[in-house]
């Protein structure tokens, strides 16, 4: 059933729900308005929402300098003054003007070109330009855009039931749900979609990464949409849920990243955060009520929920994000608006890094599973715990009809989300990068016992580690791993030695200090321990129990 | 308010008191309750599921089968009940897919093979309600003690899962005398359900979310029973009660707390307040075998004296292993699991049971 692929041995899908987007832009913008002000307004009064709104929007932009802001400063003082002299009427217009301008934000674009060009013509031309053997060397035969793809497809590798997920994408609406490390995690799972014949998906991206220029030109032109994670007031967080709402609704393939933000300790993500993925769960009990007549509107197709793990042997930010996660820990964290990313000559030596080396990504889709994290077969039925078919929207009734319950719903949403949680755990496929850093993690704690992690991070060491013991510490942990089921990546697999040697030309690529390196004396000796910490991260959290 | 269609599974003689109790409900409140079925399972199943369980471990478990749907009724106020309980509908699994609320009342042992078999007809409109105070022991398929809870969510379709436990034993209910229960459940909608059917007339209920917390002190109170049952034979009085059953229920707390559990409701109706009722000297199969324990009468020979479905050795052992497991302090447990090993003698148990080297009451 699980499957590895080569690029080449996919048709790319030709017909997708994405490629109606740009006609259907300016209903679904309307929809998502005129919805979201009926929600807003069933729970509360306009003046309150609108000065709730102002409050938030004053102080924010009083603090911060002003980036393509819906409303200017002005404007919210302006808007917030006038409340007191207005009738319901007007401030019902006034609610539904802004609650419209936030969907033109939000909403994303999709070009049909620009998406053929993102996908079939970058791919190739990175490669070509970053792959080490200097293009002018490679036989003439190599320049062939097939060729690339194929060794793209060593660097980026797929795997998953992926014929199962082909059938679905016909029959429902698919909701991938990936772990979350780096910014480039989009594009990758934009390549990997396209990469094994699965659709293009619609996605929420922070309104950040949209100011650069030209990943802001190919993200709003390949489906993505802004999501600006400054605002805070609840009125932008209701224009979001409909927003994600109406497409699911309308049967556009989407992806969220459950994780809510990048994993900043470099550990697989086990507290789901379920803000928009509940949006998936209402769009399903809106489509039993339209199906009992309740509702009405056109049928909502059925949603499954793709959990997929993306497993990096490098991480673009990770020294950005380890340093923002011991600094931050147990306090909010900031948006980074400026980490390696944003630095053209780190993310070339980035991509040249993994270009360099097989395996040095895999995107492994699991199962996919229903709205309340049932197995679903190939035919789409969902299953129960023993295999027996299901009846889903049973699970919704109240005396017999199909109703939201905001509680209910919310705890059948923890569920999925802890079923997400699992699913990483048996889906994440470990690197060699991951496994040396575990072994010397290990070797850095009996160094310097009894103390807490700042400490151990900083207290001077000088740690060499023969190559002999390395070895065995080595195949201890990958035995360790087989026996748990876990999985070991293309070069995690291998003997020993070639792990070591895997990982080490790996950290030393890219990183400005590796975390680990080779002395002259053929031992390995540890180099930035918060890499080490954040790379042995990725094995320690999959014994992460519920 | 649209009258519910309640199922009992279960055939001792506390889901005969709750079939008879809703069923009186149903009498006089068809708005609530429009439905009363009462499905017994088999007792080949019960008695199977019961041997099972004794050949994979040390501690032996009662000599059940002979007490399943067989108890004597104690009581003879309960005619009254009796007579109404034949009216309620005796059913085949099948018919058990048109409950909306289910009641599970089976000893811990057959949990997984009654679930198994009833898995087919539940669906998940359903509300499924268990009211046993016991875990499932880890055994070869499943190497973890498994909560009842989950064990219904591995078994069967049903999410909305909810528990009750609480000062309400089967003569309270049969006599309809004043007592209390609460039902905890992770939804909003089954604690409502909950209220629905059995509030009103001289029971109370109440509802929580801390469904692991009550699944836990519904568990403890058997253990509690058990060590009440020793204290009493020795004569030792009140406040040896009292000490067992706040105590008792710090060391249960301490347990589940580690398990997700709130700390609380260990000292509400589902934790003291059911110890309160499980250590008086009525009714309880648990309390009457730690009675014969404390005369020195051997746990197998004891067993089959008391001749109903004892929860509290299998508790002892596994609350024992669980105190291990998540690291906490646990003497009364501990002392329990001694004296059914036969490791001490009743005089020591009891001198473990009351005594302490922590004296800071918060620990």
């Amino acid at each position: 059933m699980i499957q590895s692929v080569l690029v080449s041995g996919f048709q790319p899908v030709t017909d997708y729900p994405l490629l109606r987007f740009r006609q259907e832009r300016p209903a679904i913008v309307q929809e998502t308005t005129e919805r979201a002000l009926q929600a807003v307004l069933s729970a509360s009064a306009p003046e309150y929402v609108i000065n709730d709104a102002c409050l938030q929007e004053i102080r924010r932009l009083s603090e911060s300098s002003a980036q393509e802001e819906v409303r200017g400063l002005s404007d919210w003082k302006r808007l917030w003054r006038s409340i007191g002299g207005k009738s319901r009427r007007e401030l019902e217009h006034d609610l539904h003007g802004l609650i419209g301008d936030y969907c033109e934000d939000v909403a994303g674009g999709f070009n049909q070109q620009v998406y053929t060009f993102a996908t079939r013509v970058v791919p190739p031309a990175l490669s070509l330009l970053l792959t080490p053997e200097s293009p002018l060397r490679l036989p003439l035969h190599m320049l062939q855009p097939q060729k690339l793809l194929e060794l793209l497809a060593e660097r980026l590798i797929v795997q998953g039931p992926l014929d199962h997920l082909r059938t679905l994408a016909q029959k429902g609406t698919l909701v991938c749900v990936p772990t979350h490390l780096s910014n480039l995690d989009s594009p990758v799972m934009g390549y990997a979609l396209q990469a094994s014949g699965l659709p293009p998906t619609t996605y929420g991206a922070g309104k950040n990464l949209f100011t650069n220029p030209v990943l802001g030109f190919f993200m709003r032109n390949c489906g993505a949409y802004r999501v600006d994670r400054r605002i805070r007031h609840e009125l932008y967080k209701d224009v979001l849920k409909t927003y994600s709402q109406v497409i699911l609704e309308r049967g556009y393939h989407s992806m969220f990243f459950p994780g809510g933000t990048r994993s900043r300790s470099g550990r697989v993500e086990g507290r789901i955060k379920l803000g928009l993925l509940g949006t998936s769960l209402t769009a399903t009990i809106e489509g039993f009520r339209r199906q009992a007549g309740l509702s009405r509107g056109p049928a909502v197709k059925p949603i499954y929920i793709v959990p997929v793990t993306i497993n990096q042997q490098l991480v673009l930010e990770a020294e950005t994000l380890i340093a923002d996660y011991l600094k931050e820990t147990g306090k909010a964290r900031f948006i980074i608006e400026d980490d390696e990313s944003a630095q053209w000559r780190k993310v070339v030596d980035f991509v040249r890094s993994t270009m360099t080396h097989t395996g040095a990504i895999v995107i492994r889709f699991g199962a996919p599973m229903d709205v309340l994290g049932h197995r679903v077969t190939e035919a789409g039925e969902s299953l129960g715990p023993h295999g027996q078919p299901v009846e889903l929207a049973r699970y919704f009734w109240v005396h017999g009809k199909p109703q939201a319950l905001a509680q209910r719903d919310g705890e059948y949403m923890q569920q999925t989300g802890a079923a997400i949680g699992r699913a990483y755990r048996r889906e994440t496929v470990l690197l060699p990068t991951h496994l040396l850093a575990s072994v010397l993690w290990r070797r850095v704690c009996q160094a310097l016992p009894g103390i807490d992690l700042y400490r151990r991070l900083r207290q001077p060491l000088d740690l060499h580690v023969p190559h002999a013991e390395l070895l065995s510490d080595m195949e201890r942990l990958q035995n360790l791993l087989r026996h748990k089921r876990h999985h070991l990546g293309p070069r995690a697999d291998g003997t020993p030695e070639q792990v070591v040697e895997a990982a080490l030309a790996a950290f030393g690529s890219y990183h400005t200090e590796p975390a680990a390196l080779r002395t002259p004396s053929q031992a390995v000796t540890v180099g930035d321990r918060q890499l080490l910490y954040y790379y042995q991260n990725r094995i320690e959290s999959l014994g992460d129990e519920q | 308010m649209t009258g519910l269609q309640v199922a009992v599974i279960g055939g001792g003689r506390w889901a005969r008191a709750l079939a008879g109790f809703l069923l009186h409900t149903q009498r006089r409140s068809p708005d609530r309750i429009s439905r009363v079925l009462h499905y017994r399972p088999p007792r080949e199943l019960l008695r199977a599921a019961q041997e099972d369980t004794r050949s994979d471990h040390d501690v032996a478990h009662t000599d059940v089968p002979a007490a399943i749907g067989e108890v004597p009724d104690v009581s003879a106020a309960d005619s009254a009940q009796q007579a109404e309980r034949k009216q309620v509908t005796a059913i085949t699994l099948a018919d058990l897919s048109a409950a909306e609320v289910i009641f599970l009342a089976v000893p811990a042992p057959s949990v997984r093979k009654v679930l198994a078999l009833a898995a087919p007809y539940l669906h998940g409109a359903q509300t499924l309600i268990h009211a046993i105070g016991s875990v499932i022991p880890a055994s070869e398929e499943c190497p973890h003690t498994t909560l009842i809870s989950h064990a219904i969510a591995e078994e069967t379709p049903v999410r909305k899962i909810g528990v009750l436990a609480g000062p309400a034993l089967a003569p309270d209910l049969e006599e309809f005398a004043p007592a209390a229960l609460v039902c905890g459940s992770r939804f909003d909608e089954v604690g409502a359900q909950a209220i629905q059917v059995l509030s009103g007339h001289s029971l109370l209920v109440y509802t929580t979310h801390d469904l692991i917390g009550v699944e836990l002190a519904r568990a403890g109170s058997s253990v509690i029973a058990l060590a009440a049952g020793v204290a009493n034979i020795l004569d030792l009085g009140t406040p040896a009660r009292a000490i067992l059953i706040t105590r008792g229920a710090a060391e249960f707390a301490r347990i589940a707390v580690k398990l997700g559990a709130e700390e609380r409701t260990f000292f509400g109706l589902a934790g003291v307040g059911e110890f309160v009722a499980a250590t008086e000297r009525r009714g309880s199969a648990d309390f009457e075998l730690g009675r014969l324990l404390g005369q020195r009468v051997p746990l197998a020979e004891a067993l089959k004296q008391v001749g109903r479905v004892c929860d509290g050795p299998a508790m002892v052992r596994e609350a024992h292993l669980l105190g291990h497991k998540v690291h906490v302090r646990t003497s009364i447990v501990s002392a329990l699991y001694q004296l059914l090993h036969g490791k001490f003698d009743t005089k020591d148990a009891l001198m473990a049971l009351l005594s302490t080297d922590v004296h800071n009451e918060r620990e």
